[in-house]
């Protein structure tokens, strides 16, 4: 290291981390001192090192995986998390040392502290020696560096250090007792407390050196069955608490002889479960053959969520959804373990959907993986990423099951999934059915895309109406105030399904649309001048309110009003974007016009029409020499006309 | 984006939705330096499932302090540092990485990095990854967060529990020890006298 005058500025140097004129002295400085340079280069050596470090970035299938993991980590209690920490008795006397240790040494000064302002200058030598301390744990960040002698114990309790089997004859015995006073009704869940039982009563034999791995493995063929139970629960504890090697050689081989009697399988099935391996599961799937042990051996496959083996649990299911009654209701228990976190989890629960398995099978197996199960559903509605590509069975599957789930967050992936012509019809239906204001949002995004079939058409219209009968006043502002409605395409097909909604909803949607403050304006002008249109009651005062507020039209710049008297419809001008101003004017003419309300024709005279946004005046002038020229009712024809309604 | 305060805060109120796009967004991070901390990527996936699950369970204690990264990096560093405790087999060194895992194309290098195509780079490489997993925690941390990670050192400080002057001590004692390590050009001699 450096030790001119400059070197204390090399470590910020090196970090990027001076200030511009320290850094600029400090580069000048290099080209005359080689030790500092040969430093900045071994620095730069190492940074170009680091960059090149594998740097994991988890993408595609493998991201939906890991997300998914968490998801359901997340909802597992902590206990049923399977890499559990060190066992808890241990952990507590680690602990005691700890704090023991931390008093005599009177070490606080050593306990992690909030980014405070800076103490003082601090030294490296102040720095190493607070690193060469750091065998003390600090407030639970325990220290590395040491292991307490007492956690060596499990791990060599079930080394194989003297598997003599003639030597095991006597021990056998001996542990076969301490198995029996241990009991066998411990839960794989209390799996900590049970191996720390086991390992202190067991301590005798592992401090002779006998092997508690070959004994519990030849007591798994013992023919006391509640025996061969606790010694594969202890086993299980055992892996599941990282006390033992999940390869220990032939455990799976053994634990699967020993499945074939019935007295102990199910503790066979959860012991090669803890293992998890894909051998382990292989065995358990070969299990499902035997009748009497068919549904926990396709439940512990059904609970692990293995895509490896998702084919032959699919095929299991589907041939008992297929059988008798029996059968049925197996394979109905045991969907209810399904887990979803792969796209093949979810082909699974759409093939037994259409063999036959109740809807409220799969909807409880949907709401129960909710987090997981959602972004699959949306994945394979949408085709993308996450899902296999060109797997349109997957995304019928994912239609039918999107209802069940329930979820808002479907509705844009159903509409997605409209867009083909094929299960078009079944994803609006599937919208319908899952409600709410996103739907009706995910309808009219759909409908600004489609160009639909008369018959597709009217089940959107039919859907949409359907929808909005069943939203309150809340839910319909929701969808009005939606960001999805600034989209002009989308804000368009919106007010058409509503302007032809009906049903009970249709009228609250239609004043919603028009009341609310941050409904688009050429939406609401439209729902205006269908409001008139229809005749409905509309306050003239509100008529005039609307007429004040509305925004210059920036793109004024043409007469988008078209030719009042015959010209083609201009659909780019008075519609659509930034249409308030014309279509509230037609609207307060036709009012004017149909009603001669002495209130608005006043108001309408006191109205400086230069101030009014020029379309405004333009679109007025010309709806008014509609009126004049033409009945009240051909005026709104084309009026409609002039505004690209049509009649 | 979405303010991770305001996602956080509703995560809180048991928005799951909230809580899922703030793992969505810290998750790379938090596996990188998992991986870095643990040395496998098996042990930093499952450290990262444990990392969130924790981070769900104590969201009532998160008061808004720190950032949200800052605060689930510090859940994960301390579990990393216990499973690290009670782990008993070596590390196994983060050479293979299956295919679904993408190399970080905007990995930040000083020069414009190729993939190592010489033995001797690959040399360097798996002993960086040794003289890594060698360097006490705390200034594996420090290093982590700093330099392959890009924190500012106050953050750095934040997640650490410890100073900024502390975190920068940590950063360039672990440079020192790493580049004597692996005979990248410092002379052997006395410890430098580290940062003002």
């Amino acid at each position: 290291m450096s030790h001119c005058r400059l070197a204390r500025d090399l470590p910020a140097y090196v970090d990027r981390d001076l200030p511009l004129d320290a850094s600029l002295v400090f580069e000048a400085h290099l080209a005359g001192c080689d030790s500092c340079a040969a430093a900045v280069a071994a620095q730069r050596a190492l940074d170009d090192a680091l960059a090149e470090l594998p740097r994991p970035r988890p993408a595609g299938p493998e991201r939906v995986r890991l997300l998914a993991a968490i998801a359901e980590r997340v909802d597992s209690p902590p206990q049923q998390v399977r890499r559990s920490p060190p066992i808890r008795w241990l952990r507590r006397i680690a602990v005691a040392a700890a704090t023991l240790a931390l008093l005599v040494a009177g070490a606080t000064r050593w306990l992690p502290r909030r980014p405070s302002p800076e103490p003082g200058p601090l030294t490296a030598a102040e720095i190493a020696a607070e690193i060469a301390t750091e065998s003390l744990p600090v407030a639970g960040i325990d220290s590395p560096s040491e292991e307490p002698p007492s956690e060596q114990a499990p791990p060599s309790a079930f080394a194989a250090a003297d598997s003599e089997p003639a030597r095991l004859a006597a021990p056998r015995g001996e542990l076969a007792g301490i198995l029996r006073r241990l009991g066998s009704g411990h839960a794989a869940a209390e799996g900590g407390d049970l191996l720390t039982t086991f390992l202190v009563a067991a301590q005798p034999l592992s401090e002779r050196g006998v092997s508690l791995t070959a004994l519990l493995m030849a007591l798994l063929h013992d023919e006391d069955g509640e025996l061969a139970t606790a010694s594969a629960e202890v086993l299980g504890a055992a892996i599941h608490n990282g006390a033992m090697r999940r390869d220990e050689p032939g455990l799976i081989g053994s634990l699967e002889r020993a499945l074939r009697r019935s007295d102990r399988g199910a503790a066979m099935l959860r012991a090669l479960a803890a293992i998890g391996t894909r051998g382990a599961f292989e065995a358990i799937a070969r299990t499902a053959a035997q009748p009497a042990l068919r549904e926990p051996a396709l439940i512990a496959l059904a609970a692990s969520g293995r895509c490896d083996l998702q084919d032959e649990l699919e095929r299991a299911l589907v041939d008992d959804l297929r059988g008798r009654a029996d059968d049925v209701a197996r394979a109905e228990r045991v969907a209810a373990h399904l887990v979803l976190p792969h796209p093949e989890a979810l082909r699974t629960l759409g093939a037994l959907a259409r063999a036959g398995l109740r809807e409220s099978c799969s909807r409880a197996v949907l709401t129960r993986a909710t987090t997981t199960a959602v972004p699959l559903l949306a994945a394979a509605l949408r085709g993308g990423e996450g899902a296999l590509r060109g797997e349109s069975a997957l995304r019928d599957d994912a239609i039918a099951l999107a209802p069940l789930c329930g979820d808002a967050a479907l509705a844009s992936p159903l509409a997605v999934a409209a867009r083909h012509p094929g299960p078009a019809i079944t994803a609006i239906r599937a919208l319908r059915a899952i409600g709410g204001s996103a739907s009706l949002l995910a309808l009219a995004e759909w409908r600004a895309e489609a160009s639909p079939s008369r018959t597709l058409a009217h089940a959107a219209e039919d859907a949409f109406s359907a929808i909005a009968d069943g939203l309150d006043r809340a839910a319909l502002n929701r969808a009005i105030t939606a960001t999805a409605l600034a989209d002009a395409p989308i804000a368009a097909a919106f007010a058409e399904f509503a302007l032809v909604a009906d049903g009970a909803g249709a009228a609250p949607l239609r004043a919603a649309l028009l009341d609310h403050p941050l409904t688009p304006s050429c939406l609401r002008a439209r729902t205006a001048l269908a409001l008139a249109r229809g005749h409905e009651p509309f306050p003239a005062a509100r008529a005039l309110e609307l007429l004040r507020g509305a925004a210059p039209d920036s793109t004024d710049t043409d007469n988008s009003a078209g030719d009042a008297t015959g010209g083609s419809d201009d659909s780019t001008g008075a519609s659509g974007d930034g249409g308030d101003g014309g279509l509230v004017a037609a609207l307060l003419v036709l009012l004017y016009a149909e009603g001669h309300d002495p209130a608005l024709r006043d108001g309408l005279a006191a109205l400086d029409w230069r101030a009014t946004p020029p379309r405004v005046a333009r679109f007025a002038a010309a709806a008014q020499r509609v009126l004049t020229e033409q009945s009240i009712d051909r005026s709104v024809d084309r009026l409609g006309s002039l505004l690209a309604l049509g009649p | 984006m979405e303010d991770d305060r305001a996602l956080a805060e509703a995560a809180s109120r048991g928005d799951r939705g909230a809580f899922d796009r703030l793992v969505d967004r810290y998750l790379d991070r938090t596996l990188r330096i998992c991986v870095r901390m643990l040395g496998n990527l098996d042990d930093a996936e499952d450290a990262v499932q444990e990392t969130f699950s924790r981070a769900w369970s104590r969201l009532a204690s998160f008061a808004g302090h720190s950032t949200f990264g800052t605060w689930v990096t510090s859940i994960a560093l301390r579990h990393c540092t216990d499973v690290d405790r009670a782990r008993r087999s070596r590390l196994r060194h983060v050479a293979a990485l299956p295919h679904d895992f993408e190399p970080d194309r905007d990995a930040v290098s000083r020069t414009a990095a190729a993939p190592p195509r010489q033995a001797e780079q690959r040399e360097l490489l798996r002993n960086l990854d040794a003289a890594l997993a060698q360097l006490p925690p705390r200034l594996r941390t420090a290093l982590t967060l700093r330099t392959i990670e890009g924190l500012e050192y106050e953050e750095v400080a934040r997640t650490m529990g410890t100073t900024i002057r502390s975190a920068r001590l940590y950063v360039w004692e672990a440079r020192q020890r790493l580049t004597r390590e692996l005979g990248l050009g410092e002379e052997r001699g006395a410890p430098a006298e580290g940062p003002r």
